[in-house]
């Protein structure tokens, strides 16, 4: 099981996250493909981190009428079946936490699948520490 | 070809209204390196000795870095290109935040700009659509209230914007372009060329756009190999922790913090409240914040929270606002500091130049130049946090002698007379940047030779400080010059090596977008890294000498620019005080005592131009150095001005009563 620990105080708005999982995913740069994402109110400094965090709840698994959206049982995150989902987007509804994305060019969901164990998003932010990758057993 | 640079050019001609997109030959990424290389080349080519800098005939170019949009480190940059109305010459300004990404995306490697709006505009610019809109409403506002007006209107709150304050709408020659916020490309007058343009802002979406690589694998383990080399750097970290600001304490115990208008080059005493360990102590600090994909984050969002200046917040200050609102006019009470950092960000001025016109106005006031009727009865002290906040407000309003000081040192020195250039703290038209340069004969060599002014933001040379600096500066003494020896700032040999390896690099990363942080203080990104990040992102086969040669090819471009405008030699100087005064007050601690003279700065001069294939006579690159370097074109608008170089009239900003 892994997961990725979020500390919004010390991220420093960058974006290098989001340009990362975008790279890995799609073999190209957009933020808009990214499956973390970084709200920044430059004015005031104040930022948000919205990325999967694994709950215990699963909504987004629970909302989904055709079971598009599964748990994978090494890693713990969401896999996602794109054959399946009829992007009805009940899925995005359901996350309280602003964890899954819109995808509108595909009409699908966005949802962290943590890089099959190795995320791209945390290795830009070694020295801001803002993203931490570990096994879900050793997560603070 | 995917590339992370495509050429695309947007062109918008304020008088017409007309708006369009042009494509660059691949020259200009092979040979100029896109960013600051292509920006210098497209200046060439558009503007002359005939331009105006404050007239619809200037232009103004907004160039991201060839790898801005990308996940390479620190690449966030994007380069302020136009003729200068400090300096009448080549001006690039760099800015960071979230600027140049936002350009990428938007589809565009380059904005440029020409004409005159009849009345103030903003271009909104997203991937579907361009358009002028009327900023009647926002002319006036200051920066803050500019983005959040724009973001209302456009109705989109993550826009990326750029704009001027008021510094820029009364053309000030200290005028800076803000962006997003905090970030200025604050030096040479990029605000008044907007100001004078009408051009209250330009405002990216961050809706849609891809930036695509030639050799995605290659690519990320290039981007991989940057970050851990600039980590491996222990500056790196210092940067992170603490700014810009870090040693400003320590620089005055070394002799080399300016101090009293450049008189001196220490403080008695209160130093340390003009440090990064300052803003966390006290509780300013809120966030250390990044420009795109920057790993160090060196800015620093702050605030104060209680007493007299409760509810300030700006980003900054950095190291040269604490060194120049702060040091240089005797001030060491932080929170005066912060006030005035948020001013200047607030109505957009350059704060090194802000600080410059403050510290030549007490100066002037000290020696009865000016008096008491030109500041409306307030009497002008160092120290003194009232009179930093005062003569900001006369500046910004054009009160009194603010209106002569908002021309900057140059213009006001000379309008004023009275051997003012002698604590007029400039040369060719730019306020000295807060570098000692009695104690750092790279510096200096540099700042002499800097097509925009004596300052530190085209020549970096921290490595020449050794292991006062950092151990990777040892490292990068002894790969340019053959021996660790020459890590000493007080050495005139290899001086010449030493700038003109920092003046390719800076170069070069300016035109891929990399911070100078990382190439030039951090110095993990070298000559490799870059070659190899541009190579697989570009689809090009650069090496490392390759890519260093492009970078000297845009330096001299940029030289020649200046040259055509009638420049030489002549105008390769420093202030008059940092050539003609002692610093009077050394620091106990200083341990060589040394003044940089005339004599000292042509032997490094010479030196200079021998290396780099120039004229020592006249400071023009020969014709064979121009064909080797594949600029050749340029020759024919040197050829006569060459033989005329050192009897010519010089243009104003290079005048100096002593010299006509």
């Amino acid at each position: 099981m892994g997961k990725i620990s979020i500390k919004t105080d010390v991220c420093s708005g960058c974006l290098a996250c989001e340009l990362s999982c975008s790279m890995r995913h799609f073999g190209y740069f957009d933020p808009q493909k990214s499956r973390i994402r970084i709200h920044h109110d430059e004015e005031h400094s104040i930022i948000e981190i919205h990325q999967c965090v694994q709950c215990e709840e699963r909504s987004c698994v629970h909302a989904c009428p055709v079971d598009a959206l599964s748990v994978d049982p090494v890693l713990g995150c969401i896999r996602f079946n794109a054959d399946l989902c009829i992007g009805c987007k009940k899925c995005y509804q359901a996350c309280k936490y602003h964890g899954v994305m819109w995808d509108d060019e595909t009409n699908q969901p966005l949802i962290c699948d943590l890089c099959d164990g190795d995320p791209e998003c945390v290795k830009p932010c070694k020295l801001h520490g803002a993203l931490t990758y570990s096994k879900k057993e050793d997560a603070v | 070809m995917r590339s992370s640079y495509q050429g695309r050019v947007l062109n918008v001609d304020l008088t017409t209204s007309k708006i369009w997109v042009h494509l660059l030959e691949e020259s200009y990424v092979r040979d100029y390196l896109g960013g600051r290389g292509a920006a210098a080349k497209m200046l060439w080519d558009m503007t002359g000795p005939d331009t105006k800098p404050l007239s619809k005939d200037n232009v103004i170019i907004f160039s991201p870095g060839v790898l801005t949009g990308t996940s390479a480190p620190t690449t966030g940059r994007t380069n302020v290109t136009f003729k200068s109305p400090a300096t009448g010459g080549y001006f690039k300004s760099s800015i960071g935040g979230a600027l140049g990404v936002a350009i990428k995306y938007a589809g565009y490697d380059h904005v440029v700009i020409r004409g005159k709006a009849k009345k103030p505009v903003y271009l909104y610019v997203s991937p579907t659509k361009v358009e002028l809109c009327d900023a009647s409403g926002i002319w006036g506002k200051d920066v803050k209230e500019t983005n959040r007006l724009i973001k209302e209107q456009k109705q989109e709150s993550e826009l990326k914007i750029a704009c001027i304050g008021r510094a820029g709408e009364i053309k000030s020659n200290f005028a800076a372009v803000m962006g997003t916020y905090y970030y200025a490309a604050a030096r040479g007058g990029g605000g008044a060329v907007m100001g004078s343009k009408n051009l209250k802002a330009l405002a990216f979406s961050t809706n849609g756009g891809s930036v695509y690589v030639a050799d995605n694998d290659s690519f990320v383990k290039a981007a991989q190999h940057a970050r851990d080399a600039s980590l491996a750097d222990s500056h790196s970290r210092t940067m992170k922790r603490f700014g810009t600001a870090a040693t400003t304490d320590q620089m005055c115990v070394a002799g080399l913090l300016p101090t009293y208008n450049f008189s001196r080059q220490w403080l008695e005493s209160g130093e340390e409240n003009l440090t990064g360990q300052h803003l966390i102590d006290e509780g300013y600090l809120k966030r250390s914040s990044s420009c795109g994909t920057c790993i160090f984050g060196c800015h620093r969002y702050t605030k104060i929270d209680t007493g007299k200046f409760a509810g300030t917040y700006s980003e900054g200050p950095e190291y040269e606002t604490f060194a120049s609102l702060g040091a240089n006019i005797g001030l060491t009470d932080s929170r005066y500091i912060l006030k005035g950092n948020e001013m200047a960000n607030d109505y957009g001025f350059d704060t090194i130049s802000l600080g410059s016109a403050v510290s030549f106005a007490i100066e002037s006031f000290e020696k009865g130049v000016i008096t008491l009727k030109d500041t409306e009865g307030f009497e002008l002290k160092w120290g003194d946090g009232e009179t930093l906040l005062y003569l900001i407000d006369m500046i910004v309003q054009e009160r009194g002698i603010g209106k002569l000081l908002a021309k900057g040192v140059k213009v006001a020195s000379d309008t004023l007379g009275k051997d003012s250039y002698k604590w007029a703290v400039q040369a060719r038209g730019l306020d000295q940047s807060r570098v000692e340069l009695r104690g750092a004969f790279s510096y200096a060599l540099a700042f002499a030779i800097n097509p925009r002014g004596p300052d530190h933001l085209m020549t970096e040379c921290l490595a020449e400080f050794g292991s006062g600096f950092s151990k990777h500066a040892v490292d990068v003494i002894k790969k340019i010059t053959g021996d660790e020896k020459y890590a000493f700032p007080y050495l005139e040999e290899k001086r010449a090596e030493i700038v003109s390896w920092h003046e390719d690099i800076y170069a070069v990363s300016d035109s891929l977008g990399y911070c100078a942080f990382a190439t030039t203080a951090a110095y993990g990104v070298d000559e490799q890294v870059c070659a190899d990040t541009f190579n697989s992102a570009v689809g090009q086969n650069l090496t490392a000498q390759q890519i260093m040669e492009a970078g000297r090819r845009i330096v001299t471009l940029e030289r020649c620019y200046n040259l055509r405008e009638g420049w030489s030699r002549r105008c390769d100087v420093l202030p008059w005080r940092i050539m003609n005064e002692k610093a009077v007050d050394l620091s106990p601690k200083q341990p060589v005592e040394a003044v940089m003279d005339e004599k000292r700065l042509g032997r490094m001069l010479d030196a200079y131009y021998r290396l780099n294939g120039w004229d020592p006579v006249n400071g023009f690159p020969l014709p064979d150095t121009l064909e080797k370097l594949g600029l050749g074109y340029v020759e024919s608008h040197l050829g006569q001005k060459r033989a005329h170089a050192m009897t010519a009239e010089l243009p104003q900003s290079c005048r100096l009563p002593s010299a006509t």
